[in-house]
């Protein structure tokens, strides 16, 4: 219809400028909810509380760039769980507790390829088979937990030392994750920015149309979007095996929730498209990280920590939807 | 609805013209932030009379359609029915039973619902066998023979010819006063033009109100008794047919004389660009041409003659078979990359599904085209880009602020001068357009035409592919005219005019009068693996097949308590997806739905004790229902009201209502009553009465899905939504409704699930969302909506369950479970999928 065609959107808010852009809004949660997690339990601003979260947010921040990038690809990654729970259980189980160093890095990076493949097939069920993604993703992720159970024999099992005290660790006082969720994200932020791989899955995401048109493989990119996730997912699997050395076998099963909150939370909308923003989805994780605890920290149990996340997210999607002038 | 003020209606004198007009438009706009699309519309329609509004693309036609239809909401002005004010927030339902009926360009039609059913969504006379045959009637009214439709296809099984077809008989309707037509005639053959005219005769006779839009002269000549000219959104002239003289309406049309728009033509040509021999591809065969340096060739024809896969095969966006291509001397090969490293150009018709990066600044949507010279060591040189964008800008004219800007915040002429820039910076040998200046103002226009004429000069070749017969004539040094595929004329030099290409055109679609249009009747198979319950068949096999070799390994499977406990599950496991099925047929999804039963359980752990009175376990029973079905009926409005994606509004839910569980039953306790265990395991006709209450729903909702308007209003919903708002099905209500039932069915099968579990669990129901969706998918809906059947769905349940209970016989272990509920998903889904994708494609 000609209506669209002529409409000059404005942006909305044009006052406050940090509400116009995804990370101006979600630093803004964030500040909003460190002054009421500093009002109502100063101790969870401590230092010691601050860095015992840190790790967590670390590593959840890694996930949630993998569903990020699968957002931004109009699609929806489910299979995070499952990814997450597979590579934790091979981390146990694998290389063994006494393990060396280069044997442990060698897993690692199996593993890495294994959370990988993992995407493959989860991007040729939705490109070639044109299944939607949910479906998909869903059907990978009950695969890969049922393998996770059966290779585990449904008993956890301990991590590599060598592996555990690396990402215990801290360099220059902090703590080891957090230099790898940092690399991680500099690395995708600079790699949608500038590079050309980067700059054409960004195109892709905003309309794959147009980029076919312009002769850049659509399919290619939107396998690759499902096999970086997945190997983010699997990054993440294996800090969070070495952090909590014993891990549980559904480890994962958190991170579903977890990592499309801290999308929404970084109010990138769902629906996908060119203008999501990765360093809002890790301000995202680091605010529902700090949230999580300061729940914890109130005395409040798990059963509401999983209620205030159901009202987190389904209040950020509206929020988004509200906020973000280009949604139809 | 009452959309009419009381003032009684005129009765309209049938076969003359009445001095009141059916409709009369007062001072209507229609703006977008600043830019009027509508500007200070005034006109009045008379009953009896053909009123034709002629303008360019993008003038304003279908702006003023939909602004009457109700379709987009006014932004001031007056529109009166018969003398009586519509309000401005008139439902398109209520504006549509008060008399005004809308032929849409693209026609307004639910792709996964059949003719009739797509008749019988806007109009209840066409029910049961009398419906039948008068909907049969219309049609043949409407349709020559070479495009009859029948009744029973799918929508999405026509061609665009047959859907125009649908389209107007779904207009004629329940007796229109006021008949709008938007471009009809677009994908028709001169017979079909007659036809449609001598129907437009008969209804004008009946004195409704016709409103024929379109941009096409030479018919509204012909058809029209009064002709409104419209531009840049203003109603330039209106006055009788016969008192305007063509050259008059095209220079109102154009809005100053032709030779002004266009720039001169070329004097000579030069060496020859690219040559095409002999291709053939999908939708064209054996066309040859030769585009030489300094000469616009233009390609034309009726809608889908095969000129636009003919370009877009140039362009490597679509297949071609024999025959060859060389652009200066030298052949490329197949797909977009070769044609564009060949130096080939193109700019899409669809701007906006194909052209635009929407949501991306000016200089990335630059950029997104010239990635290769941007380049270094893989990185794209920010500072170069942001001079290509400029340069553009400055080049082409563009009306913006910056590099910077969204491309979203220029008018759509300006949108199309940075596209046509974009493919002219690659500097290529040929520069194809189609549709350059579809929904351009008159200046962008202009510019676009001077800037094409300019690199033609400078030796690209330049193709451009136009149904406009006035800018073929003032753009172009010869046009080739397309019909079936194939070139049936070329005009060069002087012939090159609007008259001779338009009368090219009739002439060749005349010639093949006789040939009828290929009926596209699907193989049989193929239609049957596509059906709604071929699935059945299939899934209740394997079910026996699982049970039977179960049964052979184990002799404890085919126990009476082994039996009975599996066939509860399964009603359970049945009931639950029917409630997945209900929100997956409208094209969403219901994560909630394990959960759900979850919480019942829990519920019921606490206000459905052991201790309770038979007729107070009833009572309670039924609150407990209640108040699921209550959360379904929230969670819909939630989603619908504050337009929530459903996979994530209901992930939220999914861990929410967890929480609640946890939050009431931290550990398991409480013991629920006995007598909701025997109450729905008591046997009836050998078959336990949890079983009978399954199947009873899925047959009585499959039932109301293919045999009632509510259940083709939950499938158009899915099909279509926005169709359906053109139409006027509510597509948020229906949306709501199917929530209200999943949380209905998830809250029955909670309560069956109670009685099973026996106390208060926490996690009982989390799995069966997996499960649900599962069953619904290996039933074979279609999970993005519009498709599906409870019956297939509850044979996919069953599968399920006896897998399941099975594995458990088997020892194997739950691991095993989880992986062979993943791969039926993934294999089931992936087969439909491919099955359907093939007939479509």
């Amino acid at each position: 219809m000609s209506g669209s065609v002529l409409s000059a959107r404005k942006l909305p808010l044009p006052g406050l400028s940090a509400l116009n852009s995804t990370v101006g809004r979600a630093s803004l949660a964030v500040v909003v909810l460190l002054c009421i997690g500093g009002v109502a339990a100063p101790s969870s601003l401590s230092s010691t509380a601050l860095l015992s979260m840190l790790p967590f947010a670390a590593m959840l921040a890694i996930a949630a760039i993998g569903q990020h990038i699968v957002v931004q690809q109009r699609g929806l990654d489910l299979s995070v769980a499952g990814v997450i729970s597979l590579s934790a259980v091979l981390v146990t189980l694998l290389p063994g507790v006494e393990a060396g160093a280069w044997s442990v890095a060698l897993y690692v990076l199996l593993l890495i390829a294994v959370g990988m493949v993992a995407g493959i097939v989860n991007g040729l069920f939705v490109t070639i088979v044109r299944l939607p993604p949910l479906v998909t993703t869903i059907g990978v992720n009950a695969v890969l937990i049922g393998i996770a159970l059966v290779a585990s024999g449904g008993v956890p099992s301990k991590a590599p030392t060598v592996l555990s005290s690396a990402i215990i660790g801290k360099t220059l006082g902090i703590p080891n994750t957090l230099y790898v969720a940092a690399l991680i994200a500099c690395a995708s932020i600079g790699f949608m920015n500038v590079s050309v791989w980067g700059r054409k899955f960004v195109a892709v995401a905003a309309n794959a149309t147009a980029a076919h048109a312009l002769g850049m493989p659509v399919t290619l990119y939107r396998i690759g979007t499902y096999a970086a996730a997945g190997a983010l997912y699997a990054i993440a699997g294996v800090l969070l095996a070495g952090f909590l050395s014993t891990p549980g076998l559904f480890l994962g099963n958190d991170y579903i929730l977890w990592t499309v909150a801290a999308v929404v939370v970084g109010t990138n909308s769902i629906g996908g498209g060119g203008q999501g923003s990765v360093m809002a989805t890790v301000i995202g994780a680091f605010f529902l990280t700090y949230l999580s605890q300061l729940v914890l920290g109130l005395g409040f149990d798990r059963s509401l920590q999983q209620i205030i996340q159901a009202v987190i997210i389904i209040g950020g999607v509206a929020l988004t939807g509200l906020l973000n002038p280009n949604r139809a | 609805m009452n959309i009419i003020a009381s003032k009684p209606p005129m009765v309209a004198q049938a076969g003359s013209v009445s001095l009141e007009p059916a409709l009369s438009l007062i001072e209507v706009s229609k703006a977008y932030g600043e830019a009027y699309a509508l500007k200070h519309a005034t006109l009045d329609f008379f009953p009896g009379e053909i009123h034709a509004i002629i303008g360019e693309n993008g003038a304003g036609k279908s702006t003023l359609i939909s602004a009457v239809a109700g379709v987009v909401p006014r932004s001031a002005g007056e529109i009166r029915l018969n003398g009586n004010p519509i309000d401005k927030d008139a439902s398109i339902d209520g504006i549509r039973k008060a008399g005004v009926a809308v032929v849409f360009q693209h026609p307004a039609l639910l792709p996964d619902l059949t003719v009739l059913e797509n008749l019988q969504l806007v109009s209840d006379e066409f029910s049961g066998t009398a419906g039948r045959g008068k909907a049969e009637k219309l049609l043949a009214m409407v349709a020559t023979d070479h495009l009859r439709v029948e009744l029973g296809q799918r929508v999405d099984t026509l061609t665009l010819a047959r859907k125009h077809v649908v389209e107007i008989a779904r207009a004629l309707a329940g007796d229109p006063k006021v008949l709008f037509l938007d471009e009809p005639t677009e994908p028709f053959q001169a017979q079909d033009v007659e036809k449609l005219f001598s129907v437009l005769r008969q209804v004008r006779s009946r004195g409704v109100a016709i409103i024929y839009v379109s941009h096409r002269l030479h018919e509204m000549q012909q058809i029209a008794d009064r002709i409104s000219v419209i531009r840049d959104g203003e109603i330039v002239d209106s006055r009788p047919a016969s008192a305007f003289t063509t050259k008059e309406i095209v220079t109102l049309i154009a809005g100053r004389p032709i030779d002004q728009v266009f720039p001169p033509k070329a004097e000579q040509a030069g060496a020859t660009v690219l040559a095409v021999d002999n291709l053939s591809g999908d939708g064209f065969a054996g066309i040859s041409l030769h585009v030489a340096a300094g000469e616009i060739v233009g390609l034309t024809g009726v809608e889908g003659q095969g000129q636009r896969e003919f370009i877009r095969a140039l362009a490597g966006l679509q297949s071609r078979g024999s025959g060859t291509i060389t652009l200066n001397g030298a052949p490329y090969g197949t797909g977009v990359n070769a044609a564009r490293a060949a130096g080939i150009a193109f700019v899409s018709d669809d701007r906006h599904a194909e052209g635009l990066f929407s949501e991306l600044t000016i200089q990335a949507n630059v950029g997104a085209g010239l990635m290769k010279t941007l380049a270094r060591w893989g990185l794209v040189r920010g500072a170069d880009e942001r001079d290509s964008a400029s340069a553009i800008i400055s080049d082409m004219n563009v009306r913006a602020e910056g590099t910077q800007s969204p491309i979203l915040s220029l008018s759509g002429g300006n949108q199309q001068k940075v596209l046509v820039g974009r493919e002219i910076a690659t500097r290529p040998k040929v520069l194809l357009a189609d549709e350059p200046t579809k929904g351009v103002d008159i200046g962008a226009r202009s510019e676009i035409y001077r800037k094409l004429r300019a690199i033609s000069s400078d030796g690209v070749g330049v193709v451009v592919a136009a149904s406009d017969g006035i800018e073929l004539e003032g753009l172009c040094d010869r046009v080739l005219v397309f019909a079936r595929g194939r070139v049936v004329r070329e005009l060069a030099g002087d012939e090159v005019t609007d008259h001779l290409i338009t009368g090219a055109n009739l002439s060749a679609t005349g010639l093949r009068e006789t040939k009828t249009e290929p009926v596209e009747a699907p193989v049989k198979w193929s239609r049957l693996l596509g059906g709604d319950h071929f699935p059945i068949a299939v899934l209740a096999l394997l079910t026996a097949a699982i049970i039977f070799a179960t049964s052979r390994a184990s002799e404890f499977f085919l126990t009476e308590l082994s039996i009975q406990s599996m066939i509860i599950f399964m009603a359970i496991l049945t009931i639950v997806c029917l409630a997945q099925l209900c929100v997956v047929i409208t094209g969403g999804i219901d994560l909630s739905t394990g959960p759900l039963m979850g919480l019942v359980v829990v519920s019921a752990s606490y206000l459905l004790p052991d201790s309770l009175e038979p007729a107070q376990l009833v009572l309670w029973t039924l609150l407990v229902l209640a108040g699921a079905t209550l959360f379904g009926l929230l969670q819909g409005l939630l989603i619908v009201g504050l337009r929530l994606p459903a996979i994530t509004a209901t992930l939220g839910t999914f861990v929410g209502l967890q929480g609640m569980s946890l939050l009431l039953r931290p550990t398991p306790g409480g013991s629920i009553a006995m007598g909701l265990a025997d109450g729905f395991s008591a046997m009836f006709l050998w078959v336990p009465l949890a079983a009978w209450l399954a199947i009873g729903l899925a047959l009585l909702l499959e039932l109301v899905l293919f045999r009632t308007d509510f259940g083709r209003r939950l499938r158009a919903v899915g099909s279509d939504p926005d169709q359906c708002q053109r139409i006027g099905v509510n597509a948020g209500r229906m949306s709501v409704i199917s929530f209200t039932l999943s949380g209905f069915l998830s809250g029955l099968a909670g309560i069956i699930l109670a009685g099973q579990v026996g106390m208060g669990t926490a996690s009982a129901g989390v799995d069966y969302t997996l499960m649900s969706i599962t069953a619904v998918v290996l039933g074979g809906a279609a999970v993005t909506g519009g498709r599906g059947s409870f019956l297939a769905t509850m044979a996919g349940a069953l599968l399920i369950q006896s897998t399941i209970s099975a594995s458990s016989f088997l020892q194997a272990d739950t691991a095993l479970q989880y992986c062979i509920v993943g791969v039926l998903t993934l294999l089931a889904a992936g087969s439909f999928s491919l099955v359907r994708h093939r007939k479509a494609g």
